[in-house]
């Protein structure tokens, strides 16, 4: 029997285990699959702030803390709003990230950075990975090189260097961009493959020299600033930076859309640091029998306690047949402020594509110590705890908060689980609650 | 004004409007095609895709069915890549297999007899005879079905990409000399001293500009439009239309076409059509503005339950979207929606003082072809020009043979389900985008997973077949209407739109919100299930990574 099952192995969910870990429980984490974080661009949005329009690049460059607490007051069913009582505590909670993933990230400024996405549009991203980090706008050194590499077409540099030339001329910057081809797959079948194929190839002895030499060609003289697909290394920690020093110019990814290489890397990031911290992970079905009991492979999963990080529609968590439902618990589901059980889809949907989508805001209630509840605000069952895009009140397709308040909620909420299991508080644990 | 004139001006890129443009153009007519979207943007689009005889009209309008039957024959010769057989299975249900009522037995000879009648026409299409089967060989061939039946009848059809019909009968009016104008809206028309029309007042809706065009005779065959279009020179056309509406499915969903019931008795069907399966589909009087046509929840509802009778597993079915189109039905009053004439009437508007000015309206797609013929001979005999239509003898670009797919596959060392898919909605001319992609090695790569739509094939689009915009793309080569729905390809079409048009990033961006805007109309009557994962890594994409909505000041 373990102290704390975390059910979910996203950001939220490894967060979850790794701060239950640190407070001293025992973890077992249990996952049906990879899920939407390894879909994701592999950068952590925090906050932007909700009052800059679209178009004001400056201002969604702010502040990340700021934004958050300004989201705190505007939505009120945000997660940051339900638990801004302990919103002081979100830098914390990305500290905790990034020295847990020391291969990916650096310790992130108080700003948004604005990064370059394969659309050639800008979005401001509070922790990015190492190696998508120097795409940001605002200290991109010129000139600046886009790179297409060979026969892989979904990369499109001419677009990205025209967006990053119109993006950078919004925010006040004259920088000298330009688009040019290196070739380091030439073969007919490349363009077939996918980026994970793509990314794993440049992993494989000799290739990072082989792209060396073909960008060695392509750069102009003077290069300050390279900019690559996001495909730079499968699993090879630290390419990026290697090709850079290689080089001797600066070398960085865009960021990704799914399928996405950075996306994965933060996942099997994340991976590693469960096994380092000797949670232990499962990749199989969790059930719920008619009476309550979890079950794992035909065996009840006992814990003390449950951390429920299933994730939205694409992890599975929050599902809609004929209404809403809380996959595992069957939990009641709210949106918009209320039980969206008898909603009619039609009332949750926009016209609009770019319009406000309450459907993608449904998820399980919280309470400010992450237990789910509900219309009452009593919570349900005792000993669970929610975190990550279960959660109401939050779009994290497009709201921009989406792996922050995954890291923030999974953080609080281990903690919270590994407490109500009664465990001692490991070193540290104890101190800074 | 531009000074030349024009024999004929043609309004409306529908069907009936690119039919007429390429038969006036073959008998050298000088021709103006004006639409104000796309080709094939409003019903000619937005139909069930079948060059069918309507077996359902051989009940009320024999000359509908025959005339059909004979012209959808004629359609397989000049185009006969973009055909695919279509065999439907009719099950003859009954509550109680064991004790059929005199109905349920009355219902099954009768259609035994009426799809015998049918199959009197099916040589003019080179279709198969019906065939009759037990219960058990129904079940084999359809397995999902449900068992209370008292076996089946066979029923043979043609389905289309009625979205490359149209283009390709654009392609051929143009290489005839015919000019083709889309996103060019009619606003007004010019009128002589009796009241005759002389010219076309028209906007190009990308630029604003305003040009008039001068012309001896006016068609309008602007569908649904078309009392609208008419309405500009005071002339009213009488027109019932009835909505109609479809759901796609994620997938082949059955192996054959499934014609059923509703709750309400009338016949609806699934069937598979290109990668995906189609349900329809309603039919109900629309009273409202033709721009503004919605799917309804009750809409979607009626077609699954219905459905669902004959298939009950298609409650699991992913269904990625729901479009409608009005029909474009003659006007009578009192009858029920259903029983209206699919006939076409064309009306010679000099009756109502606007000498010189037609109205085509009505029709099926699988007559459009004669349809056209029709008021093409009209229009040489106004204008007193004496030429044969060839429109049935001489083939639509690749028409003129099948390409070996094997070989080109090897040749080109494409994979064989790619060169497939390519060669349906290309014929003969797939070599010339094989040759492309071999110029070019980028552009082997495949562009929409979902269709298997090579980059070269897209390029080939925007470069010979009229693709104004980012969202016509997707009626030359199905761009994001598979299962995905655009998740995958619209960013990447994108890009490569802007390549080919030389635009700027926030043009490009505006063009893919467009795309990614008028696919989530059709999402948003549907969503539930699986598609709102799918909706979800949708916006992720191109919102959360893209941050497409946070980029521009919102209109």
């Amino acid at each position: 029997m373990s102290d704390v099952l975390v059910v979910g192995g996203g950001m939220a969910g490894a967060l979850a285990a790794l701060s239950a870990r640190r407070a001293g429980a025992s973890v077992r984490l249990v996952r049906r699959a990879l899920g939407a974080t390894a879909m994701s661009s592999g950068a952590v949005d925090v906050a932007a702030s909700p009052f800059a329009p679209g178009g004001d690049l400056a201002g969604q460059a702010g502040d990340y803390l700021e934004a958050a607490a300004a989201i705190a007051r505007v939505r009120p069913r945000h997660p940051y709003a339900v638990l801004k009582g302990q919103l002081s505590r979100l830098p914390e909670a990305l500290a905790f990230l990034v020295a847990a993933l020391p291969e990916l990230f650096d310790p992130p400024g108080r700003n948004n950075t604005l990064l370059l996405t394969p659309l050639g549009t800008v979005k401001p991203t509070a922790l990015a990975q190492r190696s998508q980090l120097g795409g940001d706008l605002s200290t991109l050194e010129g000139p600046v090189v886009v790179a297409h590499l060979g026969v892989n077409p979904r990369f499109d540099a001419t677009l990205v260097a025209r967006g990053l030339t119109a993006a950078a001329k919004a925010i006040g910057r004259e920088l000298e961009i330009r688009a040019v081809e290196a070739r380091p797959f030439r073969r007919v079948e490349d363009a077939l493959r996918t980026p994970y194929e793509l990314a794993q190839d440049l992993d494989a002895p000799g290739r990072l020299e082989a792209l060396v030499e073909e960008l060695g060609h392509a750069l102009p003289p003077g290069t300050r600033t390279v900019l690559l697909p996001p495909l730079l290394g499968r699993s090879t920690p630290r390419l990026a930076e290697r090709l850079s020093q290689a080089l001797n110019v600066r070398c960085f990814e865009v960021l990704s859309a799914s399928p996405s290489v950075p996306g994965v890397r933060l996942q099997e990031a994340l991976d590693a640091a469960l096994k380092a911290a000797q949670v232990e992970l499962l990749e199989m079905e969790l059930t719920r029998t008619e009476d309550g009991t979890l079950m794992l492979a035909g065996a009840p999963a006992q814990a003390k306690t449950v951390v429920l990080a299933t994730g939205k529609f694409i992890g599975g968590g929050i599902r809609r047949e004929a209404r809403f439902e809380e996959t595992l618990f069957g939990l009641p589901v709210f949106v918009s402020g209320r039980d969206a059980g008898d909603a009619a889809l039609g009332e949750l949907l926009s016209e609009r594509i770019t319009d406000d989508q309450a459907a993608f805001r449904a998820g399980v209630r919280i309470d400010a110590s992450l237990r789910p509840v509900g219309a009452d605000g009593r919570p349900l069952i005792p000993n669970l705890f929610a975190a990550g895009s279960v959660l109401e009140g939050y779009d994290p397709a497009s709201d921009k908060t989406g792996l922050g308040v995954a890291a923030f909620t999974g953080f609080l909420a281990g903690e919270a689980a590994a407490e109500a299991a009664g465990s001692s508080a490991g070193p540290g644990g104890g101190a800074s609650r | 004004m531009s000074d030349a004139q024009f024999d004929l001006i043609i309004v409306g890129g529908g069907v009936n409007g690119t039919g007429i443009a390429r038969d006036a153009a073959m008998r050298g007519l000088k021709t103006l095609m004006l639409e104000k979207r796309d080709v094939a943007s409003g019903a000619s689009g937005a139909n069930s895709g079948m060059i069918h005889g309507g077996v359902r009209y051989l009940r009320y309008d024999r000359s509908v069915t025959a005339l059909a039957c004979i012209d959808s024959g004629y359609i397989q010769r000049i185009v006969p890549h973009l055909l695919f057989r279509i065999p439907f299975i009719y099950p003859l249900m009954a509550e109680d297999v064991e004790h059929p009522t005199f109905r349920e037995r009355f219902l099954a000879y009768g259609t035994e007899v009426y799809f015998g009648a049918y199959d009197l026409y099916q040589p003019a299409k080179h279709g198969k005879r019906s065939v009759k089967l037990s219960p058990e060989e129904v079940l084999r061939l359809e397995p999902g079905l449900a068992h209370n039946m008292l076996g089946g009848m066979t029923l043979d059809e043609w389905g289309i990409d009625p979205h490359r019909l149209c283009a390709l009968n654009v392609q051929s009016a143009q290489a005839h000399g015919a000019t083709v104008l889309t996103y060019h809206q009619v606003m007004g028309f010019d009128r002589g001293p009796k009241g005759e029309l002389k010219g076309v007042r028209v906007r190009d809706s990308r630029t604003g500009q305003s040009t008039t065009y001068s012309g001896k005779l006016v068609v309008n065959v602007a569908g649904a439009w078309a009392p609208k279009v008419a309405k500009l020179a005071d002339v009213e056309v009488k027109m019932r239309p009835g909505k109609g509406v479809h759901l796609t499915l994620d997938r082949r969903f059955s192996n054959y076409g499934v014609i059923t019931h509703a709750v309400d008795g009338r016949q609806i069907f699934i069937m598979p059509h290109e990668q995906t399966s189609i349900i329809g589909t309603t039919d109900d009087d629309y009273f409202g503005d033709p721009d503004d046509l919605r799917v309804t929840q009750d809409e979607v509802d009626y077609l699954l339950d219905g459905i669902a009778q004959a298939i009950p597993s298609v409650r699991q079915a992913r269904v990625v979207r729901a479009w409608a189109g009005l029909r474009t039905t003659l006007y009578e009053y009192g009858k029920m929606e259903d029983d209206l004439s699919r006939e076409h009437a064309v009306y010679d508007h000099a009756d109502q003082r606007a000498p010189n000015f037609f109205t085509l309206i009505g029709g099926k797609l699988a007559s459009y072809r004669v349809q056209s013929e029709e008021f093409t001979d009209l229009a040489c005999q106004r204008l007193n020009r004496t030429a044969e239509c060839r429109t049935h003898l001489e083939p639509l670009a690749g028409g003129e043979r099948f390409p070996d797919v094997a070989a080109l596959s090897k040749h080109y060392q494409l994979p064989e389900p790619t060169v497939g898919r390519m060669a349906y909605r290309h014929g003969a001319n797939a070599e010339k985008i094989c040759e492309l992609a071999d110029q070019e090695p980028a552009l082997r790569a495949v562009l929409c997973p979902c269709e298997q739509t090579t980059y070269a094939e897209a390029v080939y689009a925007l470069r010979n077949e009229n693709v104004r915009k980012l969202t016509d793309l997707r009626r030359r080569c199905r761009l994001g209407m598979g299962p995905c729905q655009g998740t995958r390809c619209a960013g990447a079409a994108a890009a490569l739109f802007a390549q080919e048009r030389d635009l700027s990033s926030e043009q490009t961006h505006r063009e893919l919100l467009d795309f990614l805007g008028a696919r989530f109309e059709g999402h948003r009557p549907v969503m539930g299930g699986e598609q709102l994962a799918q909706e979800e890594l949708n916006r992720g994409n191109y919102f959360t990574v893209g941050n497409l909505d946070g980029s521009y000041p919102r209109e």
